[in-house]
């Protein structure tokens, strides 16, 4: 079920309905019926796998409760990632897998017994990585002992089926989740307020910004060999935006959702358009997934503990592996191993060079005249120009469906993306945007682009609806009412899906 | 349970304060789509309705309908056949791709509101039932045209239609949900502020070669700017498969021939779509114009249908042009563009056949005058 479909704006008031008025006692039953049919409404196998996933999880959490020796601790940790990754990469890189071994061989002539292609239509199950990984990191806190295993599988069945971060994150923890979920949970005004305010912003960030900016986003793709320059940097700020938008929109609206129903979910994203450098953005971006990856990945391999060089190899690595999360194919891997690239050269220059210039006057005259702003700047150039990468993939394959005899490689498609973003003299098929969509829809949608930079830019880091709750009531109802007219006025309402539902 | 929940002060709060913005937005929607007219959604619509609404006083006739008025009717070929017979009469082609007989109707409620004291007489095409291409739902093509009357009129008609429960039950949900996308201004504002502030997307070429609102499929297919790419890909679709004389030819042809033997006069026509009909009727005739329906060719509609509805109509108001026993030419790969329409010598033959049937209509009713 999509958050922005008809079906949803039925099932929430109904869900809220059941789940704020039944004993306390039968509450997780109603989480948990809601979770599989929110799930399964995608397809009823996807519901089997949840199911799955649960079974496998529980069943390892529990033993290892029970049992002290740490080696047969991690017996029960092994079959339970087994369980969760066999089925991440059954589901999602096994074609991947498969292609690259393919051509891996052919270099060397030798055939591959498994025919072409045989993985490619192997439905990817809605989310699988949020609820595998989400599911994982409940085992791996069992095993470490920073979550007691739970005991009852309803309660932890609600925590794998919660369903308003189970398709799209954020990847709850158990230690956050599972307290909350054993909780009592009745109507509250102020709760609701903040958790419907929360649910529009997050439609709003969806369907009026970024299904917008998919227009342009789409063409800086499709007609990859004839936008250029100026349109290509406009373009890959757009796209950047527009899944800024839609990842972020589907976390308020989950965030939401869940806060209605009297559940505090983490925050995933914070203004990463005021990053400072592409650390920071990490901290700011997907926080749910880099707050993961640095727990049982970054922290695994030593973290900043470890010698220059094992740390440069670390960073390149989780975001490797972080691009490997995001798609099973080579141009997203690549994407975010530029970033960690980026990011290992910004910790090279701080622990070698910056260090010895920073006393310097040269150097506080450079930080004095360089501000906050600039560096934003920078770092989300730097993001973007890497994650003009990210959609190559996609793009070729809606090519090659689109045009079968004249099949495009992702490589031709990023060499010419990167080839004519530097033509910094053209600004190529600009003119076409605008004889195609129109001056006006332009408009419209860096109005609200403008409108949203300047909006995050005076909230800062507090949650926006709590700076909207605290207005007197005059200011607060305009807001509502100007919110909803963008919301019915500008959005775009043909149950497009969300980008990240992919992963 | 629900007793309970609403004894619950904050949760009556809650949702009376839904209630009170939805009434506002509702109320501030209403004020901004009262300052368009009922046609701004449709480039090709706006292009023929503002030329009309210029030159009104030139015409005393209109046709409206569906593609097989705006792509069939020639009224150079009738209007000179017509005075030739020394008749008045100068008529502007109002019909518009997609348009059914619901989408007719406010078509024609939009024109009667257009004063012009020399239309005397409109033609309505009975060609259509209720239901419309799915790719359509959320376009301001389609939105913006709704009103509860439209969405009541389909209502109406759709419970005595033939088709599975399901189909017409979804199709309700349809038309209802897009009458709610149309009095909420539903994703169409950003559309709307367009037909305010840049016109540069209509093309004027849509009034036809002879500025009179007529536009043959062949001309289309050269310019191919029809509003959505799938349309255009449809056209060619369809004239390729129509050309290469797909046995659907032969299966529509079969169906039409059988619905026209097997016709009965006293076979019962479908009440909500007679009623509908007449209440349109009775409002031109209200204004002193006289409308006459027309019984187009090739039609997706099945004539089991529309046939009964046409003959239940009053007597000299009525021109047939669907019978494939008297106009096998309609129907034949020479004369047609695709599966449902007619290319432009198909299109010229059926303006000269109109303008035989017209010119006696007319004259009988100058007798009775």
């Amino acid at each position: 079920m999509l958050f922005n479909s008809l079906h949803f704006l039925l099932f929430f008031p109904i869900f809220c309905y059941l789940y704020l008025t039944v004993a306390k006692k039968h509450q997780w039953k109603i989480l948990v019926a809601g979770g599989y049919y929110f799930y399964g409404n995608f397809s009823p196998f996807f519901a089997i796998i949840l199911f799955i996933i649960t079974c496998n999880d529980f069943i390892a959490g529990k033993m290892m409760d029970k049992i002290q020796e740490t080696s047969k601790k991690k017996k029960w940790l092994f079959l339970s990632m087994a369980g969760n990754l066999g089925i991440l990469f059954t589901f999602k890189y096994l074609d991947f897998a498969d292609n690259n071994i393919r051509e891996l061989l052919a270099i060397f002539h030798i055939p591959w017994f498994v025919p072409e292609p045989y993985f490619n239509n192997w439905v990817v199950p809605v989310g699988v990585s949020f609820l595998t990984f989400q599911s994982l990191s409940y085992t791996i806190d069992v095993y470490k002992g920073i979550t007691r295993a739970e005991q009852h599988f309803g309660y932890f069945a609600s925590f794998t089926a919660f369903w308003p971060v189970m398709v799209n994150g954020p990847i709850e923890r158990a230690k956050n989740l599972l307290p909350q979920i054993k909780e009592e949970h009745r109507f509250d005004y102020d709760r609701m307020r903040q958790g419907l305010f929360r649910i529009a912003w997050g439609f709003f960030k969806k369907v009026v910004i970024a299904d917008r900016l998919a227009f342009y986003v789409d063409d800086l793709y499709l007609h990859y060999n004839e936008i250029s320059g100026w349109t290509t940097i406009l373009g890959g700020f757009f796209f950047f935006m527009q899944v800024y938008c839609d990842f972020s929109g589907y976390s308020d609206i989950a965030l939401g959702a869940a806060k209605v129903i009297g559940i505090d979910v983490m925050e995933n994203f914070k203004r990463p358009l005021f990053a400072k450098n592409l650390a920071d953005i990490w901290t700011r971006w997907h926080i749910s997934l880099s707050t993961w990856l640095t727990d049982y990945v970054f922290f695994y391999l030593g973290a900043y503990k470890a010698s220059g060089k094992k740390v440069i190899f670390n960073v390149i690595f989780v975001l490797a592996i972080c691009g490997l999360w995001h798609g099973a194919n080579w141009p997203m891997v690549i994407a975010f191993t530029m970033v960690g690239v980026f990011m290992a050269i910004r910790y090279w220059w701080q622990a070698n060079v910056l260090r010895v210039i920073k006393p310097s006057n040269s150097y506080k005259l450079f930080d004095k005249y360089f501000p906050d702003w600039m560096h934003s700047v920078v770092t989300v150039s730097l993001f973007v120009f890497c994650f003009l990468l990210f959609r190559v993939y996609t793009a070729q394959m809606m090519l090659n469906a689109q045009h079968p005899t004249a099949q495009v490689s992702w490589v031709t498609i990023a060499k010419e993306i990167y080839g004519n973003l530097f033509k910094l003299h053209t600004a190529g098929y600009f003119h076409a945007w605008m004889i195609h969509k129109g001056i006006v829809q332009f408009i419209v949608v860096v109005f609200f682009l403008i409108a949203l930079i300047v909006i995050e830019a005076l909230i800062g880091d507090e949650k926006i609806e709590r700076v909207v709750l605290v207005k007197n009531k005059t200011q607060r109802w305009m807001i509502y009412i100007v919110l909803l007219i963008c919301i019915v006025w500008f959005g775009i309402f043909n149950n497009t899906t969300f980008v990240y539902f992919q992963y | 349970m629900f007793k309970k929940l609403f004894q619950n002060k904050s949760v009556v709060k809650t949702i009376r304060n839904i209630g009170i913005l939805l009434l506002i937005l509702l109320v501030v929607s209403n004020i901004v789509r009262l300052m368009l007219p009922f046609y701004w959604g449709d480039a090709t619509q706006t292009v023929k309705y503002e030329y009309y609404e210029k030159h009104k006083e030139q015409y005393n006739a209109v046709y409206i309908g569906g593609s097989l008025e705006y792509r069939h009717i020639n009224p150079r070929i009738i209007d000179s056949i017509a005075q030739k017979n020394g008749l008045d009469f100068h008529s502007f082609n109002l019909g518009i791709d997609g348009h059914g007989i619901i989408q007719e109707m406010r078509d024609l409620d939009g024109l009667l509101e257009i004063e012009n004291p020399n239309l005397k007489y409109i033609f309505f095409s009975i060609s259509s039932e209720v239901y419309f291409f799915k790719a359509n739902l959320h376009t301001p093509k389609w939105v913006s045209w709704q009103s509860a009357p439209t969405m009541l009129d389909a209502l109406k008609i759709l419970p005595s239609l033939n088709d599975p429960l399901k189909y017409r039950t979804k199709m309700g949900a349809f038309w209802i949900s897009s009458w709610v996308e149309n009095i909420f201004n539903i994703g169409t504002v950003p559309d709307m502020l367009k037909f305010y502030l840049d016109k540069s997307y209509l093309d004027s070429s849509y009034v036809g070669k002879n500025k009179d609102g007529h536009y043959p499929y062949d001309y289309e297919e050269y310019h191919l700017f029809m509003e959505y790419k799938w349309e255009d890909t449809l056209l060619l679709e369809s004239r390729h498969r129509f050309e290469k004389g797909d046995p659907y030819t032969d299966t529509m042809n079969n169906q039409i021939l059988r619905s026209f033997e097997q016709y009965k006069p006293d076979t019962k026509p479908n009440k909500a779509m007679v009623d509908l009909c007449m209440n349109a009727y009775k409002k031109c005739a209200k204004k002193g114009i006289q409308l006459i329906f027309m019984l187009p060719p090739k039609a997706r509609t099945s004539y089991d249908l529309l046939l009964p509805v046409f003959n239940a109509m009053p007597e000299g108001t009525k021109i047939s042009l669907a019978d494939i026993r008297k106009y096998p030419k309609f129907y034949s790969i020479e004369y047609g563009y695709n599966f449902h329409h007619l290319n432009e010598k198909g299109a010229n033959l059926l303006s000269e056949e109109f303008a035989k049937q017209l010119v006696p209509l007319l004259k009988s009713q100058l007798q009775i005058n």
